[in-house]
């Protein structure tokens, strides 16, 4: 590598380049300690690419250049990981630098009122029983959204009957999160259902969250992928996602930090 | 039937200011486009509202900024006619007449007006026909018709053939003449054709700028326009500026001659001459000029003549037998006493 | 197949075009009649819910109209009435979207009107009555009749003011718009597309009928006018 023509310069003058690939709910969270680090670390460019989990994980396998991936759910991960039974893992993908998974944040499923909670509502209990008996409309997301899909394991848990509700007018559906967190900050839906982290930005009330019985755990898994170029740098940022400057933020944003 | 008029308007680049009166007669507004002519046509049919003055029309007052009477275009009874003719494009030749007619409440009586009026104008075979489709004499026609049986104290003509090939022009023209003959009560027209308001008024107000230059008969202000403005609007060309001599003789700077007057000189600051009163038998103020262009015209011919090598040319007009007679590239040409025009600014 | 969003769409933007037919042309002809200071400010404003994202209009009026908020509190302490997610909220949001359209359309109209048709009959006595039945609006009625048909197509097409401020409640609220985006996002793609195709088919309908009202009264009134 004498140079010749190469126009590759020495590895420690560049900057290096960590491409992370995150959950959408991941966004202000994230920037904010990558901008930390990187305030830190000037020869260190921090590029991110936020979405949703499932077609981060579309992009991964099409070929995308990422060094981390961090899902709202196992299941992305999983279809990543060789490490991961073949009934997850239906594609026998192999992604995952071996041993770098670890679950970095966890989401709650909350339920939030409107300030002032005209239906006083107390908890995910008496909004079921309202739900049975009053003049409730609650806003929650489709199905096709994760906090979609865990309103509807809440609704399993108390059987409820969803499309008995949507019959009845107590149920409208949120075309995306700022939609929702609009309708309840303006009073003009009763409840909704929300992660921790919409509710903490938007800075609504929150009434009650749910247990793991009632919908599961919202873990976020983070791991480096195999194909990650500058492992050292990559490695080293991983890191500090672990540390305690990081868990206080992604805590300020509506994060319960895994241990 | 007698018309007074005295506004008072803001424009934006200069001020209307206008007094004139008619009486049974046809006025003539003669001026360049812009100049507020046609304002002053809209502000007698209330379409527009002076700043000050007064209007009034056979001793009604329309317009009285003092009194703060200003009567609507509906309540003025006046004929108004457009450059485009103004016929309602949703209408037939029939509708539109029966429009004009609508101050009759008697029914009958309307049928009978409507029905002479498409007699007296010969619109009997246009009855069912749509603007659109009507020939621009036929629709002048109509909107004649249509402003007559609305029964008009006085007929207020917005450059009624600005609109028409020239061919037409005369033919129309003479319909129009016959009509304001027998009309019998005022009628103001407005144009920038002086040929035309010469052929069709009795009076006429030359205005420039808002403001009225000269107003008399048309002979009147043809012979003396009064002012350069005035004179050029009357179709004056050659017209220089001058300095005194003496009380009766005065030296023309454009042309560099010098000219002797029949009249004194007085404030006056210009000198005009009809390209048409050149002579070359004229006796006095005569000079030898160099013939510097010869344009020929369809029945005559122009000739640009210069007295002095370095002064601008002056036009004389004459018939193409005369000058196929006399042709030679140098004239001695005279300046008429009696045809100079004394003009102010 | 739940036709509940076909009614409901279709009496959504039939209600949201008569609405914005009578007062977008009152207004177009008003402001049109205003001085060049006031007419630049109006139109400025009444066509601002045109250039903003339809989301944010839901925004603004769902914090207008909304229960905590001014008008949306007085309606439901006076009447018991809400404003919002009912399946009429969605006319407001409709309204103000189609508005623009209808409005701008039916100012051009009577812009390109030519005055002195207007004068012409003032001078022969007609009263300003039957100026503007009789002469104006026939004139300008193609331009009306585009603004009416631009503004019907649009209430059809109407989503993101509509969600915010009506919600999406299968059976209560939801319009053809929503239920289709309701569809596509839960993976029900050939319903969604049933769908498009009944939305397309009415639109087609009534743009059709539409067309043939105004060239038919073209013809009759050898109007040039039109947008």
């Amino acid at each position: 590598m004498l140079g010749c023509g190469s126009d590759k310069p020495k590895a420690s003058e560049t900057e290096k380049r960590i491409t992370v690939f995150a959950a959408a709910s991941l966004t202000e969270s994230l920037k904010e300690i990558g901008d930390k680090y990187m305030a830190e670390n000037k020869n260190v460019k921090i590029v991110y690419n936020f979405d949703s989990s499932g077609t981060l994980k579309t992009q991964i396998q099409e070929g995308a250049t990422c060094d981390i991936f961090i899902s709202a759910g196992q299941k992305q991960m999983n279809q990543l990981d060789i490490k991961a039974s073949e009934k997850l893992r239906p594609k026998k993908l192999d992604y995952i630098l071996e041993g770098s998974r670890f679950n970095i944040v966890e989401n709650k499923v909350v339920l939030v009122v409107p300030k002032n909670n005209v239906k006083n509502i107390k908890s995910y209990d008496d909004l079921v029983n309202k739900l049975k008996d009053d003049k409730i409309l609650l806003a929650i997301g489709n199905s096709d959204v994760p906090v979609g899909q865990y309103t509807l394991k809440i609704f399993d848990f108390y059987k409820l009957d969803e499309k008995a509700l949507a019959k009845a007018g107590k149920l409208t559906y949120g075309s995306n999160v700022k939609e929702v967190t609009t309708q309840i900050a303006e009073g003009a839906v009763d409840a909704g259902i929300i992660y921790q982290t919409d509710a903490t930005t938007d800075k609504l009330k929150v009434v009650d969250n749910a247990t793991k019985e009632m919908c599961g755990k919202v873990i976020y898994p983070a791991a480096i992928l195999k194909q990650a170029k500058n492992q050292v740098e990559t490695k080293k940022f991983f890191d500090y996602l672990k540390t305690d400057t990081a868990e206080a933020i992604f805590k300020k944003f509506g994060f319960t930090p895994v241990k | 039937m007698s018309i007074s008029v005295d506004i008072e308007k803001n424009l934006g680049d200069f001020r209307l200011q206008v007094n004139f009166t008619a009486e049974n007669e046809v006025l003539a507004l003669l001026g360049a486009s812009g100049c507020g002519k046609s304002m002053t046509l809209k502000c007698i049919a209330g379409i527009e509202k002076p700043d000050k003055g007064r209007i009034l029309l056979d001793g009604v007052t329309l317009f009285d900024s003092e009194k703060n009477i200003n009567l609507t275009p509906q309540e003025r009874h006046t004929g108004l006619l457009f450059q485009n003719y103004a016929l309602f494009p949703n209408m037939t030749v029939k509708e539109n007449i029966e429009a004009g007619a609508r101050r009759e409440k008697n029914l009958e009586k309307r049928k009978q007006i409507v029905g002479s009026i498409i007699t007296n104008f010969g619109l009997q075979d246009l009855l069912t026909s749509y603007p659109h489709q009507l020939s621009g004499g036929e629709q002048q026609r109509v909107a004649l018709a249509r402003m007559l049986v609305s029964d008009p104290k006085i007929l207020l003509l917005d450059e009624p053939f600005s609109a028409l090939d020239s061919h037409l022009r005369f033919r129309l023209e003479q319909e129009v003449r016959d009509l304001i003959r027998s009309f019998g009560k005022s009628v103001i027209l407005v144009s920038h054709d002086r040929d035309e308001v010469f052929r069709l008024s009795d009076k006429i107000c030359v205005i420039h700028n808002g403001k009225v230059e000269t107003i008399g008969t048309k002979k009147e202000v043809f012979a003396n326009p009064k002012t350069r403005q005035a004179a050029v609007l009357t179709g004056c060309k050659n017209i220089s500026p001058i300095d005194r001599i003496s009380d009766q003789k005065v030296i023309a700077l454009d042309w560099g001659i010098e000219l002797e007057l029949n009249e004194k000189i007085g404030e006056a600051k210009y000198v005009g001459m009809r390209m048409h009163d050149l002579c070359m038998d004229a006796g006095e103020n005569t000079f030898d000029c160099q013939v510097v262009e010869i344009i020929e015209n369809p029945f005559s011919y122009t000739i640009m003549l210069k007295a002095q090598a370095d002064a601008q040319a002056f036009g004389w007009e004459v018939n193409k037998e005369t000058w196929q007679q006399i042709a030679s590239e140098k004239i001695k040409i005279g300046f008429p006493k009696g045809k100079i025009i004394l003009l102010n600014e | 197949m739940d036709l509940f969003p076909l009614w409901n769409s279709i009496r959504i933007a039939l209600i949201s075009t008569v609405a914005v037919f009578f007062i977008g042309i009152w207004s177009a002809y008003h402001i049109s009649k205003a001085s060049k200071e006031i007419k630049g400010i109006m139109d400025v404003l009444l066509t601002l819910p045109l250039v903003l994202p339809p989301t944010v209009v839901g925004y603004l009026l769902l914090r207008i109209l909304g229960p905590q908020r001014i008008v949306g509190e007085w309606f439901l302490t006076n009447f018991d009435f809400k404003l919002t997610m009912t399946w009429w909220s969605a006319v407001f949001a409709t309204v103000v979207v189609i508005f623009p359209l209808m409005y701008r359309t039916a100012r051009g109209a009577f812009e390109s009107f030519d005055e002195t048709l207007a004068y012409s009959a003032q001078s022969i006595g007609l009263s300003d009555t039957f100026v503007f039945w009789k002469i104006r609006m026939p004139y300008c009625r193609p331009g009306i009749i585009a603004g009416t048909i631009l503004a019907f197509a649009r209430a059809l097409g109407e989503y993101g003011a509509t969600s915010m401020i009506a919600g999406f409640t299968p059976g209560n609220t939801a319009t053809i718009a929503t239920h289709v985006y309701q569809l596509w996002r839960t993976n029900n793609d050939e319903l969604a597309f049933q769908w498009v195709l009944v939305n397309m088919l009415i639109s087609f309908v009534v743009l059709f009928a539409l067309n043939l009202i105004e060239s038919q009264y073209k013809s009759k009134n050898n109007v040039k006018g039109g947008v």
